[in-house]
């Protein structure tokens, strides 16, 4: 048996490398980035708190994600708001259903640097504004002259042709 | 996928979403795993453009309770701050006057709330919301919600006529044109009261619509049934049948007329639930058995001897089908038989490491090839042709609970599925052989997709009293999955929706068997030292 301080070691890469998948896990229950980012610490902590005894030989995502389910569930216990969104029932198969997609969603993020050439210009320039700049969006309608409404409308179409080429690029995938 | 819920989650992710909003939403995703699919590839779009995990991000969701903008290294101060402002904020809400709801006065006549537990909030169209206090009048276009847990509203028509809200139940006023009197919908929760008629209340749900008088009622949004605890109302929820006889080891249907008991002495005994009569038990009481069971078909019944003879019998003559040798067992093996009675299953230690799932084929009596069960299975099943066998796999040792599928005829692992929560207690196969139910420790019931072993619903009852699992049937059509509780409760859904068709309590002890007739009209259900019952099944609205 590894000592405990291989153990913590491992753990530490362990979660260095995973980190993202279960900031993306969290967030589909908690879909609000201070929250999730909360909750995400709170898992880290409480990993470690039993990095002896766990077995960081194992698949150490559904673990992480475990360990994630709990943290949001005792943050929704303080935050009471969040039930008039999803109930914990709810919570619970949108729960299920993330970690048993997540592969899935792992190959789709896979297509999404190839959807996103795809886009016309003006599109790719409010994504990257929006995103990558972190730009709100009465920011970029300052600055570009646009109706912050049309602005809105967009982000979502764009949105929406982005997963419709996803999905695309994923089932043509597929049948190859 | 509809433009509104694309709409809605992009909203979500702009921050745009009002509170009626976020409510749609969240009860679109509870309820359709479509939707829920979409959820989640639009979110996880959104989080992947935002590049690393992390990162901050341009605008909050979803109504932050904190600043926008929150990174790790100032993770110390900001939690002061946000405590600081957090208790301002609360000081302000206390001290200052609540919004306004805009809309039109009550019409004279109209309950006002008297007494809540928790918070009642109440919302107009427009999405604006505030806390209720006593002695509020909600109005025509309001929502009324109570808070989980400990929620409940009460409210008073003035005139002895009462209304009383359940935990987490959400009730909509509107006033009734021309003819005047109030018309609520029950989108959520129970609702039971004591109104008169000349109130002209209208009580409307998704499932059903009812207009109470003189009587006290209790309906739900879920159930299509209005209970009634006094006299006089149009439907009550009453068994068609109460049985004398503990069924407390299985049941199962064997026309539509007839149903068979498998009982604590390890017999069966044919029933008639419209004679409530109960034929003698068969065959004789043996001393020494170590299992037994029905198919679900209700032709075979089948008992395990501490000597290793497996005996099956034919129910409706009860002769003697076949006696087969299956060596040396242990009690506490979890046994499965095909509905058909083709197949039985016995999950099997042989020691150590080494476990096997038996199977025979129970009309010839051949062994057939042995299930490889990676661990020591809690729970297994067999299809109802006898052609797939599956088994739930306890998660100890930091292992995950899994459900593995088994091809019985080419002997090999069809696929495998992670459970969540917890571990595996009791499973059905659809007749069809293509999904299968099971139910954990949590109490939640999942269905998967028996070829991929891919999640297709989570089944939960309404409310929040989750008990776990102890019985867990489909009726032959495939279209309803029954599932009941330890606390004696029993919920139907519609297999393919996923919506609630029933839920009863017919007893206060572990519901220990379910079976649906062949017509899918009829569910007998047992229970732990309680007389049986059999409860006509809601027909489809659809």
């Amino acid at each position: 048996m590894a000592s405990s301080s291989a153990n913590a070691e491992q753990l530490l890469r362990l979660w260095v490398r995973n980190q993202a998948d279960v900031y993306r896990y969290i967030f589909a229950l908690l879909p609000n980035p201070t929250d999730a980012q909360e909750v995400l610490q709170a898992t880290c902590v409480s990993l470690w708190r039993k990095a002896d005894s766990l077995d960081v030989t194992r698949s150490f995502l559904p673990l992480a994600f475990r360990f994630a389910l709990l943290e949001v569930r005792k943050y929704r216990e303080k935050n009471r708001r969040w039930n008039s969104f999803l109930r914990d029932d709810a919570l619970e198969r949108v729960a299920a259903d993330r970690e048993n997609r997540h592969a899935e969603l792992e190959l789709r993020r896979q297509s999404l640097a190839h959807c996103l050439g795809k886009l016309p210009p003006l599109d790719r320039d409010l994504i990257e504004r929006h995103y990558t700049r972190q730009q709100t969006v009465p920011v970029i309608a300052e600055q570009t002259g646009r109706n912050i409404h049309t602005l809105y409308k967009s982000l979502q179409d764009v949105r929406r042709a982005l997963l419709a080429c996803i999905t695309a690029r994923t089932a043509s995938e597929d049948r190859t | 996928m509809s433009r509104p819920l694309d709409e809605l989650l992009g909203g979500l992710c702009d921050g745009t979403l009002d509170v009626q909003g976020r409510e749609s939403l969240g009860a679109l995703i509870a309820t359709d795993p479509e939707a829920r699919r979409r959820y989640l590839e639009y979110l996880d779009l959104h989080v992947s453009l935002s590049g690393p995990a992390g990162v901050t991000l341009p605008e909050a969701i979803c109504e932050p309770a904190r600043p926008r903008h929150f990174t790790r290294r100032f993770g110390i101060a900001s939690a002061l701050t946000f405590a600081a402002l957090g208790i301002l904020g609360l000081w302000i809400w206390i001290v200052q006057p609540r919004h306004e709801l805009a809309v039109a006065p009550a019409p004279a006549g109209w309950p006002h709330l008297v007494e809540f537990g928790g918070r009642a909030t109440v919302s107009d169209a427009a999405g604006t919301s505030v806390e209720a206090q006593e002695g509020y009048v909600v109005q025509p276009g309001q929502t009324l919600r109570t808070d989980a847990g400990d929620g409940y509203a009460v409210l008073d028509f003035g005139n002895g006529s009462w209304l009383q809200l359940s935990p987490e139940a959400r009730l909509g006023f509107a006033a009734q044109e021309p003819s005047g009197g109030i018309r609520v919908v029950l989108s959520a929760g129970v609702l039971r009261g004591d109104v008169k008629a000349t109130d002209r209340l209208t009580v409307v749900t998704p499932l059903a619509e009812f207009h109470p008088a003189d009587a006290r009622f209790l309906i739900s949004a879920n159930a299509p049934n209005v209970m009634e605890t006094e006299s006089k109302l149009a439907s009550v929820l009453e068994p068609s049948a109460t049985l004398n006889t503990f069924a407390d080891w299985g049941l199962a249907f064997l026309t539509e007329t007839s149903l068979v008991a498998r009982l604590k002495s390890a017999q069966y005994s044919i029933l008639t639930p419209d004679g409530g009569s109960a034929s003698t038990p068969r065959p004789g009481i043996a001393p020494d058995v170590l299992a037994a069971g029905l198919s679900g078909d209700g032709g075979t019944f089948f008992r395990v001897a501490k000597s290793g003879t497996l005996t099956l019998w034919d129910t409706a003559t009860s002769e003697e089908r076949l006696r087969i040798d299956v060596g040396a067992i242990a009690a506490r093996w979890p046994w499965a038989i095909a509905h058909d009675g083709s197949v039985l299953a016995a999950a099997h230690v042989i020691s150590g490491p080494a476990i096997e799932v038996r199977l025979w084929n129970a009309r010839s009596g051949k062994q057939l090839k042995t299930g490889k069960p990676t661990a020591t299975p809690s729970c297994v099943a067999v299809s109802a042709d006898g052609k797939w066998a599956a088994w739930g796999i306890d998660g100890r040792k930091k292992q995950p609970h899994l459900l593995e599928i088994w091809d019985v005829a080419n002997a090999r692992m069809v696929s495998t599925a992670t459970v969540p929560e917890k571990t595996l207690r009791t499973l059905a196969f659809a007749p069809d052989g293509r999904s299968i139910a099971g139910a954990t420790e949590a109490g939640t019931v999942h269905v998967w997709d028996c070829a991929t072993g891919r999640m297709q619903a989570t089944l939960l009852p309404a409310g929040s009293n989750v008990r776990p699992v102890s019985a867990l049937s489909y009726s032959r059509s495939g279209k309803l999955l029954a599932a009941g509780r330890a606390d004696g409760c029993v919920e139907v859904w519609e297999a393919k929706t996923g919506r609630e068709r029933l839920a009863i309590q017919p007893g206060s002890r572990s519901v220990t068997a379910l079976a649906f007739s062949p017509s899918d009209r009829a569910l007998a259900v047992g229970l732990l030292r309680q007389p049986t019952t059999v409860w006509a099944v809601p027909h489809d609205h659809d």
